[in-house]
């Protein structure tokens, strides 16, 4: 106590003095009432000096409210002097409440249990201590007898022993012992949570893992025994334990549960350093305090390594960088002795890279290089293994062998052109499929890269002369096949590559890419036949055709319906009008609507070229049925099948836009889904003459649903199109308010592309503003400013010329 | 865990032995009975049924097993399978340093 806090108390009572006893006792009362314990205290000593035997009782109950705030806030040798002035006021010199309180403080369990048995032994009244299932706690854990608990509190001498003999049968692996032992315990005993530990411990020892959680978890927060029961939790499960409250010694009791006292030196420094984000140390420490780490080995050891070595690329960008940095200062790294640690380091630095590659546009050579350094230190330490490094060879070549991704346009008005330069590096990418196959011939998956690689780079030649070797090398193999196939029919030789696919089909029967092939060679092959004249031959590819088909209706290739159609146009045009009429009638059973099926019809005569005077009845008929009710529905099925046939490119077809549209126009105030409508803006969008049709179902859309972020997204997307200048920081905002309606929706796709044309925005008017602020500084004009603003023009030039589809590639 | 671990065989096991563990998993926990967890062994099974996989499952796996040192004990715990309490001394000790 400080000599200044005496002065301002001995002049406080001093001052109480010249009050009167009834003031003074006033004043008293109302601070003990208040817990103002120390006040109260001056007021009813000054009261004990007028009469004590009135007012002892009060100060004594003040020092004890003084003590225990005193305890609870650490001061304990303060509270040890003010208990020794109760002691000395009621002459009584036995330990009591306040002093178990004290030792537990302190953390001696052994005291607590000394002069808890003493006042269990002497009779005293025990309704004074506080946190009674400590102390019970402390009675357990001191391990050691009582003798005259045993003639005084008889129940509790035998509840303590039962409790400590259950744990000793648990330690000795005798399970049933140990339970009926502690079934004695008693609901309301001050045991009972012992009783659960026992259970729980039981439990865990015997695996059965939900009853041991549910036991250890019902163990009261007021007890010792919950931090006891915490590490047999966190073995458990380590998600029922707080992260936080997971520290050294902590891991060192889950060591010693777990069986692994061993570890007790390494694991907790080594997970204390990890949890405080001093990863490599971390690491440094199992290294040298671990003998058998690293190891690729399904222990301890072993599972250590995957996690040091594989963490780095599960840590947020800077700190997996120095992670790795410092792993690669490593003294193994250095050394020119090469080990396994050498080789996990190398690989891990690879895998690293290759995420960089692909991410953060990092440097090709770079990528390639860590990747040979990984095989050459493999090749050291284990010896070679050409499958191995076909493998990683191969990885290279899939890496450089990626698409590029194409950015939504910034000027939207401008047409885009098809990006030649696809790949990543299609040199590259060659070379490392090569190599892969070099190092083992049998590699199928880099013969399919290189192949793939020649198709998306055009050099059509050379993936002939490929597939011309992959055949005999893979004579079974569905996926060559297919791709051998779709090659031929892409070469226009229709029933070769029906043939191939047919063999694929035959050796993969589920897959449906094939059978989509499958169903186009057939229907070009079949052309072939009737145009040959060779109608029989025909026929038969057109069976295999509808063995080959489905029944939907938006397959043009392989619904059977279509199928049908496109068989009787070919009989017609080959003057078989009976045969011609059969399958038109099976194609409209087949159908599920007539007017989409009789349009699909029309167009495909035309598009083989069939005598207007044999389409007279048709035309007619599709005519009708156009004259009837439009519907969305219809609507939606009559673009799709102007989209597919516009592929070939007829000028006649312009024509038929217009009608279509027209037709979707007159629907647009019948019921429509959310489906056809998507559909009909996003054909719209394609089409400057569709515009307004789009307009109209968006609008139509959004009177359903004011907060649609699709079609909003359509309706901002519709009027850029329409604009010939790019959108300000007005088109930002919108698209932030669009963004938010489609987080609301937990629209994925939508967000991910709404903020990708975001930063592109953003981007582009970070240039604006940059340039005008330079036309701004013109009048006082420096060579400086103006080199900013020709590298601004360059930067915005090169901008231009991607989106456009040029070659040149921008740098992060 | 790994799939080895999974599949309760070593790393080095060849096609023949991994298939035959798979096949005895797949006994036990069928995909009425245990749907999650057949799912798990063939997920398992097809990441190292093969050399070809294998090798790409050295090279290529990221996988971290644990999130943070500590839990390489109970991951060891749920592989071994083994739990032995500690002697009775250990186990005071353990309870006094609370």
């Amino acid at each position: 106590m400080s000599k200044g806090k005496n002065k301002g108390r001995e002049s406080s009572a001093h001052q109480k003095t010249f009050f009167s006893s009834e003031i003074i006792e006033e004043q008293a009362r109302d601070d003990l009432e208040k817990k103002k314990f120390r006040q109260a205290k001056d007021g009813f000593k000054e009261l004990c000096k007028l009469d004590k035997e009135k007012y002892l009782p009060k100060l004594l109950e003040c020092y004890h409210g003084l003590a225990n705030q005193m305890i609870q806030n650490g001061q304990l040798s303060d509270a040890a002097q003010i208990i020794d002035n109760i002691k000395a006021l009621t002459g009584d010199k036995d330990e009591g409440a306040l002093d178990i309180s004290i030792a537990m403080k302190k953390k001696d369990y052994d005291a607590v249990a000394r002069i808890y048995a003493g006042l269990l032994s002497r009779g005293k009244d025990l309704a004074d201590i506080q946190e009674l299932p400590r102390v019970a706690d402390a009675l357990v854990i001191a391990f050691r007898e009582f003798p005259r608990l045993k003639s005084v509190c008889p129940e509790i001498d035998e509840e303590l022993c039962a409790v400590q003999h259950a744990l000793e049968d648990i330690s000795a692996e005798r399970y049933e012992e140990a339970w009926l032992k502690a079934k004695k315990i008693a609901v309301h005993s001050l045991f009972s949570h012992w009783k659960l530990f026992i259970k729980g411990l039981i439990a865990f020892y015997k695996k059965e893992d939900q009853r041991a959680l549910e036991a250890l978890g019902r163990i009261s927060s007021n007890t010792l025994l919950r931090d006891i029961a915490q590490p047999y939790m966190a073995l458990l499960n380590s998600k029922t334990i707080d992260r936080n409250t997971i520290h050294e010694s902590f891991v060192k009791k889950m060591c010693i549960v777990a069986g692994h006292p061993d570890l007790v030196s390494i694991l907790p420094r080594a997970d204390s350093l990890w949890k405080a984000g001093r990863y490599y140390d971390s690491y440094r420490h199992i290294r040298d305090t671990m003998k058998a780490f690293p190891e690729e080995s399904s222990d301890i050891p072993g599972t250590l390594t995957r996690f040091y070595f594989n963490s780095i690329h599960h840590l947020p960008g800077k700190a997996a960088m120095k992670y790795l940095d410092d792993l690669l200062k490593n003294d193994t790294v250095a050394s020119p002795e090469y080990n396994l640690e050498k080789v996990l380091i190398c690989k891990a630095e690879s895998l690293f890279f290759e995420n960089k590659l692909v991410d953060d546009d990092e440097d090709d050579s770079d990528c390639a290089q860590v990747w040979e350094c990984f095989l050459e230190t493999y090749r050291k330490v284990f010896g070679s293994n050409n499958k191995l490094e076909s493998l990683v060879y191969f990885r290279l070549g899939s890496l450089f062998a990626i698409e590029k991704p194409q950015e939504p346009p910034l000027f939207p008005w401008l047409p885009v052109r098809k990006n030649k330069d696809l790949l990543r590096s299609a040199h590259l990418a060659e070379h490392y499929f090569n190599k892969s196959i070099s190092m083992n011939k049998n590699n199928k998956d880099a013969y399919l890269g290189l192949l793939q690689v020649y198709e998306k780079t055009h050099n059509q030649s050379k993936a002939n002369k490929l597939l011309d070797r992959l055949i005999p090398l893979f004579p079974d193999d569905s996926a060559i096949l297919t791709r051998a196939g779709i090659s031929c029919v892409e070469r226009k030789s229709y029933i070769k590559g029906m043939k191939y696919l047919e063999q694929a089909a035959q050796r993969d029967p589920l897959d449906s890419v094939i059978k989509t092939h499958l169903g186009f060679s057939y229907l070009k092959a079949a052309r072939v036949y009737f145009e040959k004249k060779q109608v029989e031959q025909g026929r038969n590819i057109f069976e295999k055709a509808l063995k080959n088909g489905v029944s939907d209706a938006h397959d043009f290739n392989r619904g059977c319906a279509y199928i049908y159609a496109r068989w009787a146009v070919l009989e017609l045009k080959n003057e078989n009008k009976d045969a011609a009429n059969e399958k038109l009638q099976l194609a409209r059973e087949k159908a599920e609507k007539l007017l989409p099926l009789l349009y699909f019809t029309q167009l495909i005569s035309r598009c083989y070229e069939l005598p207007v005077t044999s389409l007279q009845k048709l035309n007619a008929e599709v005519d009708r049925e156009w004259s009837l009710p439009p519907t969305p529905e219809n609507a939606v099925a009559l673009l799709m099948i102007y989209s597919y046939i516009n592929t070939l490119g007829f000028a006649w077809l312009k024509a038929e836009m217009k009608r279509i549209v027209q037709y979707a126009l007159d629907a647009s105030d019948k019921p429509c889904s959310r489906d056809d409508a998507l559909g009909i803006v996003s054909f719209a969008l394609s089409d400057k003459q569709a515009h307004k049709l789009g307009d109209v179902y968006i609008k139509k859309m959004l009177e359903k649903d004011r907060d649609d972020p699709q079609f909003h997204y359509l309706e901002y997307q519709l009027q850029m199109t329409n604009r010939l200048r790019l959108p300000g920081k007005e088109g930002v905002e919108e698209l932030n308010r669009i963004l938010h309606l489609a987080e609301k929706r937990n629209n994925r796709e939508l967000v991910r592309d709404l903020r990708k044309r975001i930063k592109a925005l953003e981007e582009i008017l970070k240039v604006e503003d940059t340039l005008n602020y330079g036309g701004a500084s013109d009048t006082g004009g420096t060579n400086a400013n103006l080199n900013m603003d020709m590298e601004i023009l360059e930067e915005l030039f090169e901008e231009m010329q991607r989106t456009m589809g040029g070659r040149g590639r921008r740098k992060r | 865990m790994t799939p080895y671990e999974l599949l309760g065989i070593d790393p080095t096991a060849d096609d023949k032995t991994i298939r035959r563990a798979y096949l005895e998993l797949i006994k036990i926990y069928s995909p009425d009975r245990e749907p999650e967890r057949f799912k798990e062994i063939a997920n398992a099974y097809e990441s190292v049924k093969d050399e070809k996989r294998r090798l790409a499952f050295y090279l290529f796996n990221k996988d971290i097993p644990i999130n943070h040192p500590f839990e390489a004990l109970s991951l060891q715990m749920k592989k071994t399978g083994k739990r032995k309490p500690p002697d009775f001394t250990t186990l005071k000790e353990l309870l006094r340093n609370v």
